[in-house]
């Protein structure tokens, strides 16, 4: 065999390896579900079909594109969405939109008895409010808002007649002396839902409590799901969080929430 | 005296003393700077002030005071000022007075040093303190002492201390002392702080002399072995017998001053030297973590019997005296019968300065296997301070039957949560986990999340409603003002009567009443131009002639066609009045009508008001 007719065979050897040898394609993963819907409107009907037809993953997923990419809120969504919660066993979770559902709409009567029905499931005792919870919660606090500023301009108003005149129009006075009671009770109200501001939901069971701000650091507790805490400070995705009975560290950001939801 | 001699001296004196009045006035008071320590002479444990005196200058003084070594001088002086008229020359005299407190006895120069007092330098001259050993007078007046501390304590014991502070009774009868806070200086030691109320006062004997006493308990820790110092102060204000100033009646003889003043002062304990014992390293048990005292120690279940996966509840009890503070809760390994979960402490002391009391430990356990027939005992051990050895206590094994068995997929974490997860039913037999309805409508959608307050667009829509009351406020407060001028007032009067006088002009015209409307037209005339001489008392009065005269300067700017029509009007309704009847031709009058505002508008402009 001549030297081109071997470097020709070889050639060809090297040639059909390769084709022999060439990397099969991967075993490519299934794709995910992607839920996509036009509207906030969409997505929440598309939740509540998902929902009647117990595919609770995707009536989840739904609902939450109402929250994350269409920034919207509702009562009546944070409810479904904590039912949806409940039905998948994820209690934590679920109490956390119960309670969103009802700082929207504190009168709303389905999520107070799907709350109570979800501590009672959890084994935690339905803390009885106070009277400044009582009173803020007969309200949202947009209303208690507005009963605020229109008591507070109507009082600034007769105040500022009494200043120029020795008398004020009737329709004054009467918004006046309305306002005298509301402006002290709109402010503690308001007041009491501000403390509010800081309260969290502890999401996962035995959700760990650090005493430092770092996964590697001591556990000194474990909170159990659904929890109420009040979040203080943050640090390196950790929330510093004290319990009512008195234990207090760094939790994961991942496991505890705040029931308002702080703006982006 | 001769008549002329006053007259004389009048002429002399007068000129003289006006001249040096004048002189003085003229001269500039020198500035003199000055500094000096008031009391100069103290005993330690008294504080004295340095001042400085600027004299002759009010202007602002700046300067870096010197601190010599052995003085603890305050940065915060106090500040006086005085003014005096001597002469006929008013001199400023400033002064700073400096809080000192010397730290040793010895002789102290403060040097000089250069301050300036406005623009200008200025050399403070030095200065000298001496401090003294307190007299025997002073040394029986005020101390303090730290007592019932052991002479050879061990690292961790508790001691219960008490710092004392003795004031003689006579000093404190006249002085009310106002005691301040007790501060330590102590490296090797943490002290922990008395409560507020824990302060004692009583009445003691110390060489004869009565004494009221101040105590203070204090807990000591001695956290390194070896001779250590520790020390207290307390500063406090008292009046005490003012040192004489020498001579004669500066002896012991003569007793203490009867004159008193108030001095700031401070009690010192002096260093007070402990040797601390290290723990024996022979013999120290496992079990051992750094209890010091004595103590005893219990055990309970919460109950004997329990299923598997069912969380007991073990109690450990610590009673005894010792530092609590730093106990540990022991590590309890039971094997693999039992799950052990960090337990819940609680603290209960039994005295106030926490020394004694009890320690209650709470382990939830979780039993792993049914075949368990007890939980382990305990063993603890502390160190006895008193008998220098260590002690190891053991507490009984408890039984406790273990019934049932695991689930089958255990839940992992804590017990709660754990039997929480365990007894939660299932979504089918949940109550009501199924009837709580869906809503088909979302309601109102919130963009945001906040309350209508937190969102900053609500605090920018409150400037519409206060701007609107500003707005209103400010027209009110211009027509109060417009209401309390006269001159304004007279205006809006005379624009008025204006107004109605045409308005009464035109319907006469329209009904043809020739007198009514010529004479509501000279109204409104006499009323147009009395807007520009406000002063006048009846503007209906006014007379062709008077407008004439008065306002001549303003007629001269008014077309011919209005001046006319004025005149007409006037000589027309003059007529009526003194003439007798005399009708006016309708044309005229028709004319006259059609004239009214165009006149009108015409005095308006040369008239403004």
């Amino acid at each position: 065999m001549s030297f081109s007719a071997r470097h020709l065979a070889f050639f060809t050897f090297i040639w059909a390896s390769s084709s022999q040898l060439q990397v099969l394609p991967a075993q490519e993963p299934a794709p995910a579900p992607v839920f996509t819907a036009p509207s906030a409107q969409a997505a929440f009907a598309q939740g509540n079909e998902a929902y009647a037809n117990s595919d609770f993953s995707a009536a989840e997923s739904f609902y939450k594109l109402c929250i994350n990419d269409f920034a919207q809120h509702s009562a009546p969504l944070h409810y479904n969405l904590a039912n949806t919660l409940r039905q998948q066993n994820r209690l934590g979770e679920a109490v956390l939109h119960y309670r969103r559902a009802l700082f929207l709409d504190p009168n709303m009567a389905e999520a107070t008895l799907g709350l109570r029905h979800t501590l009672n499931q959890l084994e935690i005792p339905i803390a009885e409010p106070g009277f400044l919870q009582t009173l803020a919660q007969s309200l949202s606090p947009n209303l208690w808002t507005m009963a605020a500023t229109f008591s507070f301009w109507s009082m600034i108003t007769w105040f500022t007649f009494l200043l120029f005149f020795r008398r004020s129009p009737l329709l004054i006075r009467l918004a006046a002396l309305i306002s005298l009671p509301i402006l002290p009770v709109s402010a503690l109200a308001l007041y009491a839902h501000n403390e509010q501001s800081t309260v969290g939901i502890v999401l996962h069971a035995d959700a760990p409590l650090h005493v430092a701000p770092s996964a590697t650091s001591k556990v000194s507790a474990y909170l159990p799901e659904a929890t109420e805490v009040r979040l203080t400070q943050q640090h390196d995705g950790f929330r510093y969080v004290e319990a009512a009975n008195e234990k207090r560290g760094w939790m994961p950001a991942s496991s505890v929430q705040t029931i308002h939801i702080p703006q982006p | 005296m001769d008549p002329i001699i006053y007259k004389q001296l009048f002429k002399w004196f007068i000129p003289l003393f006006l001249l040096s009045a004048l002189n003085l006035s003229a001269q500039q008071p020198p500035i003199t700077v000055r500094a000096d320590f008031q009391p100069a002479v103290v005993s330690i444990g008294r504080m004295t002030q340095y001042v400085l005196t600027v004299e002759g200058s009010g202007e602002n003084v700046a300067g870096k005071l010197p601190t010599p070594d052995g003085l603890e001088i305050s940065n915060t002086p106090a500040t006086g000022r005085q003014f005096s008229f001597v002469n006929g020359v008013q001199t400023a005299t400033f002064t700073y007075s400096f809080q000192v407190r010397p730290q040793r006895t010895g002789r102290f120069q403060m040097p000089s040093w250069e301050v300036r007092v406005g623009e200008r330098s200025f050399t403070v001259p030095e200065a000298t303190l001496l401090v003294e050993e307190p007299g025997e007078e002073e040394r029986t007046m005020l101390f303090m002492r730290l007592e019932n501390v052991p002479e050879q304590p061990f690292v961790g014991e508790i001691i219960p201390a008490d710092l004392v502070l003795y004031i003689r009774e006579d000093v404190y009868a006249q002085t009310d002392p106002r005691i301040g806070k007790p501060q330590s200086d102590a490296d090797a030691f943490t002290i922990e702080e008395p409560p507020p109320d824990a302060t004692a006062r009583r009445r003691s004997r110390v060489d004869g002399l009565s004494y009221i006493t101040t105590i203070w308990p204090v807990t000591l820790t001695p956290i390194k072995s070896g001779s250590q110092t520790l020390s207290f102060s307390v500063d406090l204000v008292l009046q005490v017998p003012r040192r004489r100033s020498g001579g004669l009646f500066n002896d012991p003889f003569f007793g203490p001053s009867l004159f008193r003043e108030q001095q700031q002062m401070t009690a010192h304990t002096g260093d007070i030297s402990l040797s601390i014992r290290d723990l024996p390293a022979a013999n120290r048990p496992d079990s051992f973590s750094g209890a010091v005292g004595d103590f005893r120690l219990t055990n309970r279940l919460d109950r004997n019997q329990a299923e598997l996966g069912e969380p007991l509840t073990l109690t450990l009890q610590l009673t005894g005296s010792g530092n609590f503070p730093r106990i540990a809760a022991p590590n309890l390994d039971f094997g693999s019968q039992w799950r052990v979960y960090p337990p819940k402490i609680n603290f209960a002391p039994s005295d106030a300065r926490g020394i004694t009391g009890t320690l209650t430990m709470e382990y939830l356990l979780l039993p792993q296997d049914s075949a368990t027939e007890f939980v382990p005992a305990i063993k603890w051990s502390f160190f006895h301070p008193e008998n220098a050895r260590y002690v190891s206590l053991e507490t009984e094994a408890l039984p406790v039957r273990i019934t049932g068995e695991l689930p089958s997929a255990p839940t992992p974490g804590r017990p709660d949560a754990l039997s929480s997860n365990t007894n939660r039913p299932d979504s089918a037999t949940a109550p009501n986990v199924n009837t709580l309805p869906l809503f088909a409508d979302p309601g109102t959608w919130h963009h945001d999340f906040r309350p209508l307050h937190q969102r900053p667009l609500f605090w920018l829509a409150q400037l519409i409603p206060a701007s609107l009351l500003l707005g209103w406020v400010c027209l009110q407060r211009q027509r109060l003002r417009r209401a309390a001028d006269p001159r304004s007032t007279f205006l809006r009067m005379a624009d008025k009567r204006v107004r109605k006088a045409a308005s009464e002009a035109r319907e006469a015209f329209r009904t043809n009443n020739a007198r009514a409307a010529l004479d509501a037209f000279r109204r409104a005339l006499q009323f147009s131009c009395a807007r520009h001489f406000p002063a006048l008392q009846k503007p209906e009065s006014l007379t062709l002639a008077e407008i004439e005269s008065l306002y001549a300067s303003k007629l001269q700017h008014l077309p011919e066609t209005p001046r006319q029509v004025m005149r007409e009007v006037f000589e027309t309704c003059d007529l009526y009045e003194f003439g007798g009847h005399q009708n006016l031709s309708p044309d005229s009058l028709e004319k006259l009508a059609r004239q009214l505002d165009e006149t009108l508008r015409a005095f308006n402009r040369s008239f403004p008001s």
